[in-house]
């Protein structure tokens, strides 16, 4: 049908241009003058085509032919529209990507919904959460041999860091796991085999199946690689199979979990049990059906406490707890910057609506009906927003990968985000609303045009009645939208720099450290090169103090320990293992008494020091230098009292106190030819010109004796960051949020005020003409947005307030409703908003008012 | 799939409608050939654009009044030809009768 418009209409125009060229005509000229005659031809085709109408395919066809013509035609506005659609869009997608993969998703098995986490609950009258312990190996041998038991049950724990000897000596991580383990998952080794039954017996061989990363790094990704004996820990393993791509990345080594007595006491070793609900099997029917399985188990050396129950709970409730105020919040946010994105570009149609008058005029009196045309200019609208979502999906995929290694949401390797069909899907219809809903408006205003009105005054720019207030009041929206956005940053920002403001009792900018182990695993070797390591050190003229510890502050591990004093009371404490200069390196000096020397490791005087909680609880009457305690078998002199630290770093409180408040007894390195041989870290306090330390300390570390690994040299402000890394996130995250609606918005104000300084340049050439200055011009302009704008913050204030609630639980010291957040937010967003109005104001008052009155 | 009802937009449309009506009683015409004797029997008709015409055509071919083809012009070319249908014949004879009744009455205020 519209081929045959066109076609119509081109024999009209060349049968003119015939004409024209027999009265005597060049052909350029004659086709020109025909043309001319005619018309614009595509929009005589429109119009033909408003009136003859043809089948519902062809008729959208048309519609978005004149659509995309229409958005080439005005290019301008089409890139502003687009774009800010398109940050939208893009921006609600990706996270919407990452919150599929992290919260909705996370579990790539078949059946994901039957994975559950089984432990034993006690029920605390307290309280209402249960005690809860893990399933002992005893409970699962009962399960397993339970004929139609309701689940079936796999078990598995982290092991420590192992040392993989070798050309290239490295620390890796691993797990063990049961029999079960894979097969519960439905895990298909790539290479060889998994971990079975029989690997898990004491006296089995030594086995290891490895991860695909290091099957890559290690073994070149060869088919050899089964069979092979690995080093781990100075004991041999043999490769057995090697686990698919993706799977725990992080993850190198999967080991058995080798069946100890331990595990078979009535509250086992603190191994953690996965189970499959059988097909059909309920939540609570398992829970009650274990809880009776379970309740015959006897174990004589601890009964049962009455009560106790099957705790059953899916894997996907565990791995998504607790993460999901942050997804509701990130998805509020980007939903509130799509709504600034609708906002503007409804205030764009609207603005433009306006100088369209006269072409909608002419199609209504042609005989196109209001529905016609309110579809012609919703189909605009849609296309608008398809291509914002084209472009807005463009960005979505392009910076998936960074918002995914920086949004403060858990997504496991085995998931990785993807714009995958379900997200697609969501962008699809996101999109269609977005059509909708900035499109309804201006085309249900323009569609209503008053075709006599229109045409009379035959003017393409006395549309301010149609527009002006609309756009007011939709500059109050905006700003009211961005106002709970920056709030909520000020607020996060805020609470960051409390949290980092914190007095730790230690400068972390002050020193470094270095991470380096032996690649033989044994207690000797390990003593013997970390003390070379800190003596060679400590020669350095621009080294101020060097010491180790396993275990220093920021780095969020500690070894819980009993010491007894000698009126024969215990009491639980931490202890760190150092080496002399560890708390001068660190900048301390003894609160009393004095710190360990390397004299004092040489003479074999076993000395500790404790932290001031430990003096004040342990010895309240004082003097605590020169008391003997005993740690383990050992009996160790108190020789000083060092300061208490925050040891978790700023964010400290938000942690329980059992991990604050801790008793800390400092003991000397000097592992035992029995015990498991623990990695120290170095603790350097250069003086201020120490040039290319890093280079040195690992070049120091290597050649320190034995074949070493050399983890790294970070400084202490790098692990003052690491202990922040989730708050910071949060914060960069909804600061570039509140940054971005901010921008959007005052992108939305400055351009409605532009367009309304446009239309009423005839308007303010009068006034000026009739005297009015330039900058009472600008004034009124200025005061004319003001109102809305005020209005706009008071309401956003008031959205503020209902929602930073949500943000509590991460707010460091800071309450939701902080008014120090609140005015900082809205004075910025004020003054913002002011002067986005106030620039194209001050074009209104540079109008000659000659030249604005001859435009029409 | 539409559906007529009068719109003020209607009566801008009347002066030519019944010209084109008028136009086409002597037998089938393409578009241009239609401009031109519009042109020919008034200036201002279609002073505007001449692609005015073709909405002002499918418009009355929508209502009935018009039936239209493709077919070879004298010179073998490809062209949609226009002609009345009986509704408008009958709408030329109603259009016709309705402006001598109002000129009549014009002529006899004017002529008394």
């Amino acid at each position: 049908m519209a081929g045959e418009i066109r076609e119509e209409l081109e024999f009209h125009v060349r049968m003119r241009a015939e004409d024209y060229e027999r009265a005597g005509a060049p052909a350029p000229v004659a086709i020109e003058q025909a043309k001319r005659r005619f018309g614009n031809v595509a929009l005589w085709q429109d119009h033909g085509y408003d009136v003859r109408g043809g089948g519902f395919m062809e008729t959208i066809v048309q519609d978005l032919k004149y659509a995309v013509r229409l958005l080439v035609r005005q290019p301008g506005f089409s890139l502003v529209a687009i774009l800010t659609l398109a940050i939208g869009i893009g921006l609600t997608t990706a996270i919407t990507s990452v919150i599929d993969a992290a919260l909705l998703h996370p579990l790539p098995y078949a059946r994901p919904e039957e994975l559950v986490q089984l432990t034993m609950a006690v029920p605390r009258p307290d309280r209402t959460a249960p005690s809860r312990y893990g399933i002992s190996a005893l409970d699962v041998q009962t399960i397993r041999a339970t004929p139609n038991a309701p689940v079936d049950v796999a078990q598995w724990d982290t092991s420590d860091p192992m040392i993989a000897d070798g050309a290239e000596p490295q620390r890796l991580r691993g797990n063990e796991i049961d029999g079960h383990y894979l097969g519960l998952f439905g895990v298909v080794p790539l290479r060889g085999r998994g971990i079975q039954d029989a690997d898990t017996r004491p006296d089995a061989p030594r086995v290891v199946v490895i991860g695909y990363g290091l099957w890559q790094s290690r073994f070149g990704a060869r088919d050899d690689a089964i069979g092979q004996q690995m080093r781990l820990d100075n004991e041999s393993y043999e490769i057995v199979g090697v686990l698919p791509r993706g799977y725990y990345r992080t993850t190198a080594l999967w080991l058995p979990l080798k069946v100890s007595p331990a595990m078979f006491t009535r509250r086992g070793a603190g191994t953690v049990t996965y189970a499959r609900l059988r097909t059909g099997v309920t939540i609570d029917q398992a829970s009650r059906e274990l809880t009776s399985l379970l309740a015959g188990v006897q174990d004589d050396r601890e009964p049962r406490v009455p009560g106790t129950y099957a705790y059953v709970e899916t894997l996907l409730a565990r791995e998504t707890r607790g993460y999901w105020t942050t997804g509701n919040i990130l998805l509020g946010s980007a939903g509130l910057i799509l709504l600034i994105a609708c906002v503007n570009v409804a205030g764009l149609l609207l603005a433009r609506g306006a100088t369209r008058l006269h072409e909608v005029a002419i199609r209504a009196s042609i005989g196109a009906g209001r529905w016609r045309l309110t579809r012609q200019l919703l189909t605009e609208s849609l296309v608008l927003a398809a291509a914002g979502a084209a472009l807005g999906l463009l960005l979505a995929w392009w910076t998936l990968d960074s918002l995914v290694a920086n949004i403060p949401l858990p997504v496991s390797t085995n998931a990785p985000a993807t714009l995958n069909a379900r997200v697609l899907g969501f962008s699809v219809a996101l999109t269609l609303v977005t059509g909708l809903l900035f499109g309804l408006v201006p085309a249900l205003r323009l569609s209503r045009v008053r075709v006599s009105g229109a045409l009379a005054r035959g003017s393409r720019r006395t549309g301010g009645a149609l527009s002006r207030r609309g756009g007011n009041w939709l500059i109050g929206v905006e700003v009211a939208l961005a106002l709970v956005l920056v709030t909520g940053a000020a607020l996060m920002i805020k609470s960051f720099d409390r949290m980092t403001s914190v007095d730790l009792g230690f400068q972390p900018e002050s020193f470094t450290t270095l991470q380096a182990s032996p690649a033989d695993f044994n207690p000797a070797v390990f003593g013997e090169y970390y003390n070379g390591l800190v003596n060679t050190i400590r020669e350095w003229p621009d080294v101020e103090a060097v010491g180790a510890a396993n275990h220093i502050p920021l780095m969020g591990s500690f070894s819980y320990g009993r010491i007894t004093l000698d009126s024969g009371q215990t009491t639980n404490v931490t202890i760190r293992k150092v080496l002399p200069g560890y708390f001068e390196a660190l900048g301390l000096s003894p609160v009393s008494g004095r710190f360990p020397t390397p004299a004092d490791a040489t003479s074999g005087r076993r000395v500790a020091v404790i932290n001031q909680r430990a003096a004040k609880q342990l010895f309240p009457i004082g003097g605590s230098t020169g008391r003997v305690i005993t740690l383990g078998k050992e009996a160790v002199e108190v020789i000083g009292v060092v300061a208490d630290l925050r040891n978790l770093g700023g964010n400290d409180l938000t942690m329980p106190s059992s991990m604050r408040e801790t008793l800390e007894v400092f003991a000397p390195y000097q592992p035992a030819a029995t015990e498991r041989p623990e990695p120290m870290v170095v603790v350097v306090r250069p003086r201020t010109n120490a040039a290319g330390l890093t280079e040195r300390l690992t070049e120091a570390a290597r050649n320190a004796g034995a074949r070493a690994i050399v983890e790294r040299v970070r400084t202490g402000a790098d692990w003052l960051d690491a202990t922040v890394v989730t708050p910071r996130r949060r914060t960069v995250l909804l600061s570039l949020l509140g940054g971005l609606g901010l921008l959007l918005t005052l992108i939305g104000v400055f351009g409605m005020t532009a367009y309304a300084v446009a239309r009423r340049t005839q308007e303010i050439g009068v006034r000026m003409a009739f005297g009015a200055s330039a900058s009472h011009v600008v004034r009124q302009m200025v005061r004319e947005a003001a109102r809305p704008l005020a209005l706009g913050i008071a309401v956003g204030l008031a959205g503020a307030w209902a929602a930073t609630r949500i943000i509590s639980t991460f707010l460091f010291e800071t309450t939701p409703t902080d008014p120090s957040a609140f005015a900082a937010a809205a004075s910025v967003l004020a003054f913002a908003a002011l002067v986005a109005v106030w620039i194209p104001a001050r074009r209104a008052a540079r109008v000659d008012p000659v030249t604005s009155l001859r435009t029409e | 799939m539409r559906t007529k009802k009068k719109t003020n937009s209607d009566q801008l449309h009347g002066a030519l409608d019944m010209l084109v009506l008028k136009v086409l009683a002597d037998g089938a015409l393409h578009g241009y050939a239609i401009a031109l004797r519009l042109e020919r029997l008034s200036k201002e008709a279609l002073a505007v654009e001449e692609g005015s015409l073709y909405p002002a055509l499918y418009r009355m071919e929508s209502r009935g009044w018009l039936s239209s083809e493709w077919a070879l012009t004298d010179t073998g070319r490809r062209a949609r030809f226009y002609k009345l249908t009986r509704a408008g014949r009958g709408q030329l004879a109603a259009e016709t009768e309705s402006w001598q009744r109002l000129s009549a009455a014009v002529a006899s205020v004017l002529g008394s």
